[in-house]
């Protein structure tokens, strides 16, 4: 009667702007570029096996043979969207921690400077799923705002051009980039 | 390239639903790249489609039988192959399966043979017959019940009644439904008891069923207490459930066991002066309670002592008191009352009515709510005012506006000619004035319907509310007549029945609902179908009252008879768990199990303290002189007392007094409840007192008040716990001042809680800190003591 645990983690790999990458310069220019940025689309060499792979190295290198034999032996990875650069990892409920940790320490994947953020970890792979529905939904509702609020700004400077009157409504506009909307 | 799919389709289902889609997993399309944002929020978008999808698929892919999806509260052990377990509306897809399904098809069943099948064969004989007495309007002879015959004998006479029936249209036995609704009072004497269904009546010579019994049966687990077999609690888990349901919601409980009589007095001033015998009050009651606007909820008095708690409605107009006790103390107050008819003049009578009436708790701040979804009031011209009253009463979900005590009383319709339950109308527009100004009416006008108390309290009107009552099947019929949308049946048939209520507001969230004995389960059956309302049995009723902080009957009673005997048998029960241990396992170096004779570890041993307490007054010691230890015992004059000179003598002798006789009888109770009128006890609180003689000890009880304990910090508290002053060692019994009668945790205010019962003489102003130790253990915990008004 004795049932296995496992743990299900849930993570993403984001990719951080370098000093010498195209990304730098439009980095910080507002809250959606940086989200963009960070959660790129990652390679079609990036799958699966690659980041199972990776991570037993991993574990190897900071864990030893006793991590490699305990941990990384019933790693596999459920679900890999390489659009959203999401994924679902199973693990042994006892080797949680090291997973994680392992996770979080690699910093290359197939050449690329990355960094892997555990953002959910859970019994079930269902309510990893949610977890994931709920950030996704709050992802997309922050850059839904953020694109119109950019539009107001936008607005309301074309309506300074034309010389009319035009009640913006929202006061806080603390992130607008006004060098940015070219006339 | 992905592992191929599995050619069953089974399987292949279970496969596809462990499989998340992912947005193009064509490789020549997807690269790293910074998605502009309308390719973002779609690859987002899609991914949340994915996931729920393959959500929706793993959860129907194992599952595949339709009991399986039914909630917890609604599967049964046998629903696999009996389809009678399932709710009717998945019976015929469960059908369906068990066909087509190999596993599914239930085993064929063996018929019986021989003995077996004989007595099959007779009993379904005889449950046709009852069935055909009850058509024909009857019920079957009451002596051929109640006797051991054999069932042959019993379809003879039930055969031979049946004929007489046919042949003479009067019966004695006539009733005036189809349903075996009759009304069982008791005149000049005690009522006998009901027969119930021919089926069931075997299982109810010893133990009367409730009217609900069949619904708590299937539900709820049942205990045989009082002569009745009663719900006890779900036989799911519920603790939680109970508790934040009587906190936001109600709790509803069948309390039909708790008997009632009534009585009729023509006199007035003989009214009050039986009113005055058993109440509180000494010279004179209320007006109120005379009128029946408010009902006395509280202690009942025989010769002056305090029997138990009870509730007394009474109505000078219609010259009628209602008493309703707890079943163990009904006796009692029934024998009181009919020696002081008897003794006084006029026409007066007395009827037992244990079997006629019924009663429905219900607990939490929606109850009134949910009872005014189901009740609708019987529409005649003269009752509109209060029909108003009520519906805008209703409409407001706090109910603290209504004094404690408050009576309704109505004549409602048959709740089960409404398909769902609805609230009563009301206008919408002065909404609050309309309330404000009820409640400003509440002390000048009467919610009282004096036609509706009297058809409650009398036998003819608690028979007429049952002619014709309609059985499930007929309102079956009457709802196939109307189109599914209607919630209600036709005006004409919503006036078939009409029965008389009273409704009681007996406590800060608590409703008592009073109905004719037959029209309990109808109002049940609806009541429990609300949402608001959960069921709930004698354990949630206690675990109610503890975590609001109020006694219970009997545990949190030890003086009252009933609680002493509760605690006495508890002793002996678990007296007798214990000796059943292996040896090994009886420690007996922990505290309150080193001498079994002095002092009991199985319950709150009230004995012990009373003899200590007078003992240590007899001896005349104070506690620091008492710390010495003496090595011999020192015999006085009286060769069975010993001279107390230590506290181990008195520990000692407390044992040896228990044997020794005097002129007057042993009080059966050792405590008695604090009393500032009583001379004994004033002197007891100021230690005034002497005892002269150690045999004394046996003929005093001693005061004690009754507290409610919070502890500090963290701990545990259980029952029989021992109160202490101050933190000793836990082997010096005598430092002992009370015991916690029930103890706890309480899980509403987030700590352990009780209630217990310490000697008068200790003093206890505001909150003072006690310490408690709980039976077996070593540690004390800090606790504080409110004292509890009784």
């Amino acid at each position: 009667m004795v049932r296995i645990k496992h743990r299900y983690i849930l993570f993403e790999v984001l990719y951080p702007p370098t000093k010498s990458g195209e990304d730098s310069e439009t980095f910080s220019n507002s809250q959606v570029d940086a989200l963009l940025t960070l959660h790129q689309s990652s390679p079609s060499t990036i799958n699966g096996k690659l980041i199972v792979s990776i991570l037993r190295k991993s574990i190897q290198t900071y864990y030893g043979d006793q991590g490699a034999g305990t941990a990384a032996v019933s790693t596999i990875v459920k679900y890999w969207s390489n659009k959203t650069s999401t994924g679902i990892i199973r693990c042994d409920r006892s080797a949680v921690q090291m997973v994680v940790g392992a996770l979080t320490l690699i910093d290359k994947l197939d050449n690329q400077n990355i960094i892997i953020r555990c953002t959910h970890i859970s019994g079930t792979i269902h309510k990893c799923e949610e977890y994931s529905i709920r950030k996704s939904k709050e992802l997309i509702r922050l850059i839904n705002k953020q694109t119109s609020k950019q539009k107001n700004v936008s607005n309301f400077l074309q309506s300074l051009q034309e010389g009319t009157n035009i009640n913006v409504s929202d006061k806080d506009d603390d992130d607008d980039d006004i060098q940015g909307d070219d006339e | 390239m992905p592992p191929k799919a599995p050619p069953n389709a089974k399987k292949a289902r279970l496969y596809n639903s462990r499989n998340i889609r992912t947005h193009l997993s064509d490789s020549s399309f997807v690269d790293k790249e910074k998605l502009n944002v309308p390719d973002f929020l779609g690859s987002r978008e899609f991914e949340i489609k994915s996931f729920e999808l393959s959500q929706l698929n793993s959860k129907y892919a194992s599952s595949n039988r339709v009991f399986q999806s039914l909630p917890r509260s609604l599967r049964r052990r046998a629903a696999s192959h009996n389809v009678k377990r399932i709710p009717k509306r998945l019976r015929a897809k469960a059908l369906r399966e068990m066909k087509n399904s190999i596993t599914g098809t239930p085993p064929k069943k063996k018929h019986s043979r021989g003995r077996a099948l004989y007595k099959l064969n007779m009993s379904k004989k005889l449950l046709k017959l009852g069935n055909n007495l009850k058509l024909l309007g009857t019920l079957p002879d009451r002596e051929l019940l109640g006797k051991k015959l054999n069932i042959r004998t019993k379809i003879k006479s039930l055969n031979k009644q049946i004929r007489e029936l046919k042949s003479s249209t009067n019966s004695p036995l006539a009733i005036n439904n189809k349903v075996g609704a009759y009304d069982n009072t008791g005149y000049g004497g005690y009522a006998s008891r009901p027969m119930g269904n021919i089926k069931y009546h075997k299982r109810q010579r010893q133990f009367v069923w409730l009217p609900t019994h069949i619904w708590h049966a299937k539900r709820f687990h049942m205990i045989k207490q009082y002569g009745y077999q009663i719900p006890l609690s779900p036989t799911q888990k519920c603790f939680r459930l109970m508790s934040r349901q009587s906190k936001n919601d109600s709790i509803a409980f069948d309390t039909s066991y708790y008997s009632s009589l009534i009585i009729n007095i023509e006199d007035d001033d003989v009214f009050k002066e039986l009113l005055i015998f058993i109440t509180k009050f000494h010279v004179a009651i209320p007006d109120k309670i005379l009128k029946g606007e408010r009902a006395y909820n509280d202690w009942l008095y025989i010769e002056g002592q305090q029997i138990g708690k009870g509730f007394i409605f009474a109505h000078i107009a219609s010259h009628t008191i209602i008493i309703r006790t707890f079943p163990s103390i009904y006796k009692d107050i029934f024998n009181h009352c009919e020696n002081f008819l008897m003794c006084s003049s006029g026409l007066n009578s007395i009827y037992d009515c244990q079997y006629s009436l019924g009663s429905i708790d219900l607990v939490g701040p929606l109850s009134l709510l949910s009872l005014s979804k189901i009740l609708h009031i019987y529409d005649e011209d003269k009752s509109s005012n209060i029909k108003k009253l009520w519906s805008v009463l209703t409409s407001v979900k706090d109910t603290k506006a209504i004094p404690i005590g408050f009576n309704f009383s109505f004549d409602i319709m048959d709740p089960r000619f409404w398909n769902k339950s609805s609230r009563t109308k009301h206008n919408n527009d002065s909404d609050l004035d309309a309330y404000y100004d009820a409640i400003a009416s509440m002390n000048s006008t009467t919610f009282l319907d004096p036609t509706s108390v009297k058809n409650l309290s009398t036998r003819e009107g608690r028979t007429k509310s049952y002619e014709n009552q309609m059985s499930i099947k007929d309102i079956g019929k009457e709802f196939g007549k109307i189109s599914t949308r209607s919630r209600s049946l036709s005006p004409e048939i919503l006036k078939h029945s009409r029965i008389p209520i009273l409704l009681s507001k007996t406590g800060d969230q608590s409703w008592t609902l009073i109905v004719p004995w037959f029209w309990v389960l109808p109002i049940w059956q609806k009541l429990v179908k609300i949402k608001h309302v959960i069921p709930g049995g004698i354990k949630q009723m206690r675990q109610v009252n503890y975590e609001n902080g109020k006694p219970n009957f009997p545990n949190d009673y030890p003086w009252l008879r009933d609680g002493w005997e509760n605690n006495l048998s508890l002793d002996s029960l678990n007296r007798e768990k214990y000796y059943k241990l292996p040896k090994h396992l009886l420690n007996s170096s922990r505290p309150d199990f080193t001498d079994l004779e002095l002092i009991s570890p199985f319950h709150c041993d009230w004995n012990f303290l009373r003899t200590i307490t007078l003992l240590q007054k007899f001896s005349g010691m104070s506690i620091e002189e008492l710390e010495k230890d003496n090595t011999y015992a020192d015999y006085g004059e009286d060769l069975f007392i010993r001279q107390i000179n230590s506290g181990h003598d008195l520990l000692q002798l407390s044992k040896d007094v228990r044997e020794l006789h005097y002129y007057r009888l042993p009080t059966d109770i050792s405590i008695s409840l604090f009393d500032e009128e009583l001379e004994f006890h004033q002197k007891f609180i100021t230690g005034n007192y002497t005892i002269n003689q150690a045999r004394y000890v046996n003929i005093v009880s001693l005061p004690v008040i009754q507290i409610s304990v919070k502890l500090v910090g963290k701990g545990r508290l259980r029952d029989g716990a021992r109160i202490y002053l101050q933190e000793t060692d836990p082997y010096n019994y005598a430092a002992i001042v009370g015991f916690i009668t029930s103890g706890g945790y309480n899980i509403q205010l987030g700590i352990a809680s009780g209630i217990g019962l310490v000697k008068a003489d200790i003093s206890i102003k505001g909150s003072t800190t006690l310490y408690i130790r709980n039976i077996g253990q070593t540690s004390y915990y800090a606790a504080e003591a409110i004292i509890i008004k009784t």
